[in-house]
């Protein structure tokens, strides 16, 4: 044989290796177990197939997860089928933030064996679900997610993060203020001022009195308007309930005369027309398409994120609005609604499940730090890396991650959107660089967080002690406070109901009493001294 | 066949040149041809680039100015079928990118709107082409000679220290030594110039200056320092170890020193234009009066992307920017506020003091330039010596 045929020869065999090779690869890879995952369709997980972190789960994991979309209408009754069709071969299902099911119908799934406890695998041995909750201290985290039978029937998606996360925060249209000559308010007196100047000054400069000096929907807590001014009176918290702690005992704050006075301030709003209730009834997506309108229409509104509502590609309008501090009310109110960390299920094994253990250990993984940080900011050294001496967060201080590419909100292949079990920390959520644009929607929730914490009362009752109350008629008695308030609130702004009557006021009040208040604020005021003790000891 | 084998060879080597052909003379050429078919110097009013603009795509500018959003607004009202698209980043950031794209051959932006504080546009981008300058015809006469050099600079601002004019009736120092002093430990809130351009060459300009520093050391402790030629540093040393703030933005300075209602407010280095959140109830005054000097001069250059698609959109919208011809144009309204000092001799600036009157040292291109990687070195040295 020539020396070219050897040449040829050698080539031909390293290619036919590097062929076998390849193929060898594949036919491990379909040598490892498939587990077949229920998950909300995300509209900005661009491929799941090829997704950075769904690839990196298997890699580490050495399971094939094969992903199924969960329908987006009907989500409920849709997964009630799914977890008792017979044969359905799934393994496992994830929720998102967005889609998820409460603890309560959770636990009525494990009741009825569709889904399978994890007591024995959390129990087996050392987990990262046991480690998340040995670092935990706000509150027993691992009794919060215990069922009423004792069982832990779903692996967390929790966020830990606090000083960038805002509850509800008013964004004031600066370009209107300029336009007036206005100065931002400080408080309801000044909100009141410049609500007439927005409303009768033309400040979009088009000739028409189309102002909207306030848009606000009550389709979710943070963009209903109401509460946001109500704290200006006194600390009002819709998802407690109207329940607040005051040295250690739980105080309910829509009986109090700080809360009328509110009730009068709000009703003398609607009454010159500032606040208009046809706004209130709009959907989330008609709110958003009012404030994103390009004829600048709307003069503040309140959300959590202030991409929340406007649009994150709308720079131009993005950059219109600025964060106002909580107002200070007249009797000396001035309070921001803090954030409590609150584990949402974010992944539960199926009972048809073939090998829960291989799932548990999957699930498990997600909780890890170095998941985490994938899960919520995508591929080190690309999309992030761990900040430089000198970089500065965005909540202030020094940053511990730079974030070079965000993700978030937006179409990418990197992460799954929130999807599945997650732990988002504090110690990185918290401490982000700033990406150098000032429309960064990060970097305006951070700001406007760091100028509402100075607000926050001094103690805090954790939402989770509603939520995970189970007992008897607790939740029913929840719901009817929560819905009596709303009404009542309803008609004491549009003036329905005269706040100024004492008569009225004291009919009120009873509504409530009669709604079984004393017996609800005792159990929750025993839940309270349980967390007290047990902050004691953890 | 060994012909052949010849030709693939050649043909390998050519294509491997092609490759890198780009990012050399083949871009230059390409960059040439753009040029001349661009007419930066043709005599054409608004009228005619309207007229052609309206054939054109997005216009995109790159901007480190949030007013730019402003501009963009009446611009799109006064010519009905233009679109812009501003991208708003951080000027060192934009600058890496655009000098990245053009070794690719890919312009990004059709213009770009950034402070030229790291030297990096006078002494690379421009000699390189990686942007060019266009100055409207009619009115070139107009512009200062100091704002039309190698780069359009549109406006004027300076780099100074700001107090809160509700707490101190006066400027509460007057030299710069004082911010070292322990009454105002943890009380001067400033950007970084590992991340501000803007405040790199704020603190570049107290290291060249540094005799002036030292004489004004001298001044105010009554002694001299034992090394004055090193004075800069050693004013940024000290700023670091008493307890300096960093903050991401000039409007987080603002916020901290001028936002309404604060009970212990700061004082502040950052760049004056921001004292127009005054418009919106904030009570930020400047030190003027400051021993050696008072800061830094900061100009913001607008220059054409080379390669840039939509050219006459672009220019069209430089005009607007500047004022029109008479300088009446509302495109230059963003720009004529308190703190900032317009680039054309027909039209007064809104603020009270003249830029003449205020000792404003414009940095050296050259040594922001040349230095950057040292002065960072140093920075970081003294930056974690100090504990930050």
């Amino acid at each position: 044989m020539s020396k070219r045929a050897h040449a040829w020869a050698a080539a031909f065999f390293l290619l036919l290796a590097i062929a076998l090779a390849a193929c060898g690869a594949g036919a491990g890879a379909d040598s490892r177990q498939t587990v077949k995952i229920a998950v909300p369709n995300s509209k900005f997980i661009q491929n799941i197939e090829t997704n950075y972190y769904a690839r990196w789960l298997e890699e580490q994991s050495g399971l094939n997860i094969e992903f199924v979309f969960i329908s987006e209408t009907n989500t409920e009754e849709y997964l009630r089928l799914l977890f008792s069709s017979v044969g359905s071969e799934l393994d496992a299902v994830f929720f998102s933030p967005e889609l998820y099911l409460s603890h309560e119908v959770l636990q009525q799934y494990g009741e009825q064996g569709y889904i399978l406890p994890l007591n024995a695998y959390v129990e087996a041995g050392e987990t990262r679900l046991s480690e998340v909750f040995d670092g935990f201290h706000d509150y027993d985290l691992r009794a919060a997610m215990t069922a009423a039978d004792g069982k832990l029937y779903y692996m967390p998606s929790l966020n830990t993060a606090q000083l960038s996360q805002n509850r509800q925060v008013l964004w004031m249209n600066t370009d209107w203020v300029k336009a007036l000559g206005l100065s931002l308010p400080q408080t309801t007196e000044d909100f009141r001022e410049v609500l007439e100047a927005f409303q009768t000054g033309d400040p979009n400069r088009d000739g028409r009195k189309n102002e909207i000096p306030i848009a606000a929907s009550a389709a979710s807590d943070a963009t209903e308007i109401c509460t946001f001014l109500i704290n200006a009176f006194t600390y009002y918290d819709p998802q407690t309930s109207g329940l607040a702690v005051v040295d250690g005992r739980v105080v309910f704050t829509p009986a109090t005369d700080e809360y009328r006075a509110a009730m009068v301030y709000l009703n003398s709003l609607y009454a010159d027309g500032l606040l208009d209730f046809y706004n209130f009834d709009l959907s989330q997506s008609q709110f958003r398409q009012m404030v994103n309108d390009p004829r600048n229409m709307v003069g503040c509104f309140t959300s959590g994120s202030i991409t929340d509502v406007i649009y994150r590609s709308s720079t131009d309008v993005l950059s219109n609005y600025i964060h106002v501090p909580p107002l200070a009310g007249p009797s000396g109110g001035r309070y921001a609604q803090p954030t409590t960390a609150l584990p949402i299920p974010g992944g539960v094994i199926t009972a048809t499940c073939q090998n829960p253990q291989a799932v548990f250990r999957l699930m498990d993984l997600m909780l890890s730090e170095e998941a985490s940080l994938i899960a919520c900011y995508g591929e080190q050294g690309v999309d992030w890396d761990f900040a430089a001496t000198g970089d500065i967060a965005i909540t202030g201080g020094r940053a511990v991650l730079n974030v070079k590419t965000r993700l978030g909100n937006t179409l990418q292949n990197k992460h799954l959107d929130g999807i599945g079990p997650l732990v988002i920390r504090e110690e990185y959520a918290d401490y982000v660089n700033w990406s150098g644009m000032e429309a960064d929607n990060e970097y305006l929730n951070g700001r406007a967080a760091v100028s509402y914490q100075p607000y926050e009362p001094k103690e805090n009752l954790p939402l989770i002690l509603l939520e995970t109350e189970n007992s008897q008629g607790f939740q029913e008695t929840r719901r009817a406070i929560e819905a009596y308030g709303r009404e009542m609130l309803t008609a004491f702004v549009t003036g329905e109901k005269d706040a100024t009557s004492d008569a009225v006021w004291q009919q009120f009040v009873d509504g409530y009493e009669q709604l079984g208040l004393q017996g609800f604020i005792g159990t929750v005021q025993a839940a309270y001294d349980y967390l007290l003790e047990w902050r004691e000891t953890h | 066949m060994r012909k052949r084998v010849i030709c693939a060879v050649l043909a390998g080597v050519l294509l491997l040149a092609a490759g890198c052909a780009p990012q050399g003379a083949g871009a230059a050429r390409h960059n040439e041809q753009w040029l001349a078919g661009a007419g930066l110097d043709a005599q054409e009013t608004p009228e005619q680039l309207y007229r052609a603009a309206l054939d054109e795509d997005t216009l995109i500018i790159y901007s480190n100015s949030t007013r730019m959003l402003d501009v963009k607004k009446t611009f799109e009202a006064a010519y009905p079928g233009l679109v812009v698209e501003v991208t708003d980043m951080r000027g060192s950031d934009m600058l890496d990118l655009l000098i990245e794209a053009h070794g690719r051959g890919e312009p990004l932006c059709d213009l770009m709107v950034c402070a030229d504080n790291n030297g990096a546009i006078t002494r690379e981008m421009i000699p390189e082409g990686v942007v060019v300058k266009y100055v409207p015809w009619d009115i070139e006469d107009k512009l200062l000679p100091a704002n039309n050099q190698e780069d359009l600079a549109f406006f004027n601002e300076g780099t100074v220290l700001y107090y809160n004019s509700e707490k101190y009736r006066e400027p509460p120092v007057s030299n710069w030594w004082e911010l070292t002093e322990p009454r105002f430990y943890g009380k001067i809130v400033t950007s970084s110039p590992q991340k501000s351009l803007s405040m790199y060459a704020f603190f570049s300009t107290l290291i060249q200056n540094s005799e002036a520093m030292a004489e004004s050391y001298l001044e105010h402790f009554g002694e001299p320092l034992p090394h004055p030629e090193d004075a800069g540093w050693e004013f940024i040393d000290r700023l670091l170890k008493n307890g300096v703030v960093f903050v991401n933005s000039a409007e987080e300075i603002a916020n901290a020193v001028g936002a309404p209602d604060l009970e212990d407010p700061a004082l502040g280095i950052m760049i004056s234009s921001k004292v127009r959140m005054n418009d919106i109830g904030y009570a930020l005054a400047p030190h003027y009066e400051m021993e050696p000097f008072a800061g830094a001069l900061s100009t913001n250059s607008i220059m054409l992307v080379s390669g840039a698609e939509n050219v006459n959109a672009a220019k069209l919208f430089v005009r607007w920017l500047l004022g029109e011809a008479d300088g009446t144009g509302e495109g230059y309204h963003p720009y004529l506020q308190m703190g900032e000092w317009p680039a054309r001799t027909d039209i007064e600036s809104s603020e009270p003091v003249p830029l003449a009157q205020i000792d404003l040292r414009a940095p050296d291109k050259e040594y922001l330039y040349s230095n950057r990687e040292s002065f960072n070195q140093r920075w970081k040295e003294l930056l974690e010596a100090a504990g930050g």
